[in-house]
């Protein structure tokens, strides 16, 4: 089952990714988690020591006008990714360092760059372990869901803060063009901190026709958290959003059970 | 001319911060011209104009991409062309947008 993340930045995508990829490991799925962001935050989530093997820049490479994978799905993440304490395996798109060589417009930093792009969007599509989960966090923004890496098949979760840059980033969502049939776009409402929080959220996302799967509270024990350099996943299971991100879990799990149906 | 240019994290409140200090200036009476260089621009919903007016404008970079590789015009003929009036002394530019599928 693929779970997509997206929404503005700094709306929690990396935080709810992380948490729910290690509420599904420790429920005994096996669970890969890509991050398509260059900013660190799902490693640091999941609690992981910084890793220089876990890109996935250069595992494609260009084949007559073409791309060519490395490898397998399957081989790619068995050679890149890195499991997290939790029994969540990790890759990351590539690094901010690399990023930054682009301003030199070498050719090669470019191709290097993209071949990670390449190979993410291959290997997130792609991967299947029949029953595993693949957690896609995309980076903050419209740039990554124009450019067609939320895929075609899974969930496609929009996470959206009580603020209208969030709700605004999310109607450019639905208004982006036609969406792969096999995708859902369904919302989660994060960081709400009161009733007029939820009740805000709730009519956006209703103007929008994006049905809400969870809603998780504005936690102070999540700031306490990332302050003290604690990985998010290490929070008490009773914290609220540890229980919201378990009931989006148990839904999941019901899409992920249901019988396919045929477009 | 003085310029300010604001970076940070994603969601850390620079466009906030940004269209706070844009509105402080123009209301001093300065002239402030804004550039929304964000693929999801937000800045007009931070400078008060309201969320159909910020979701309304264009992307000078798609309109100048249509019209053919040359751009002749001066900067300023672009930021006259482009640019929006959000307030007393108060304009944006949105540099791009990218807000419609296009794999590749």
């Amino acid at each position: 089952m693929r779970v997509v993340l997206l929404g503005k930045g700094g709306s929690g995508k990396s935080t709810l990714a992380g948490l729910l990829s290690a509420e599904l490991s420790t429920r005994g799925e096996r669970v890969v988690a890509m991050s398509a962001d260059s900013v660190p935050g799902l490693a640091q989530v999941l609690g992981m020591e910084p890793s220089d093997d876990w890109f996935l820049a250069g595992m494609a490479a260009r084949d007559n006008g073409g791309w060519k994978l490395e490898g397998t799905p399957a081989e790619i993440v068995d050679r890149c990714a890195r499991e997290a304490p939790s029994g969540v395996r990790f890759v990351q798109i590539g690094n901010a360092d690399a990023t930054l060589k682009d301003f030199e417009f070498r050719r090669e930093s470019f191709l290097d760059r993209w071949s990670g792009t390449v190979a993410f969007n291959t290997v997130s599509r792609a991967y299947d372990d029949e029953g595993g989960w693949v957690v896609v966090d995309l980076q903050g923004g419209t740039l990554q869901v124009a450019g067609g890496m939320v895929g075609t098949t899974g969930v496609a979760m929009v996470v959206v803060e009580p603020f209208a840059k969030s709700v605004l980033t999310a109607r450019r969502f639905v208004d982006m063009g036609r969406w792969p049939a096999g995708l859902r776009l369904v919302g989660v409402a994060n960081k709400v901190g009161s009733p007029d929080d939820e009740a805000y959220v709730a009519h956006a996302l209703d103007g929008l026709g994006i049905p809400i799967w969870a809603t998780v509270p504005l936690d102070p024990a999540v700031r306490r958290a990332e302050r003290d350099g604690q990985p998010l996943v290490n929070l008490d299971p009773q914290s609220p959003a540890r229980v919201a991100v378990a009931a989006l879990a148990d839904r999941l799990g019901q899409v992920a059970l249901a019988p396919v149906t045929a477009h | 001319m003085t310029k300010i240019a604001v970076a940070g994290k994603g969601g850390s409140g620079k466009t906030t911060v940004a269209g706070v200090l844009a509105r402080l200036c123009a209301e001093s009476g300065r002239e402030v011209l804004t550039v929304d260089a964000d693929e999801n621009p937000n800045l007009g919903i931070s400078l008060g104009m309201g969320v159909e007016a910020t979701y309304g404008l264009g992307g000078a970079r798609e309109t100048l991409l249509l019209e053919g590789p040359a751009i002749s015009s001066s900067m300023e003929e672009v930021v006259d062309r482009f640019a929006a009036e959000a307030g007393e002394h108060l304009r944006i530019v949105q540099v791009r947008k990218f807000d419609q599928f296009r794999p590749g």
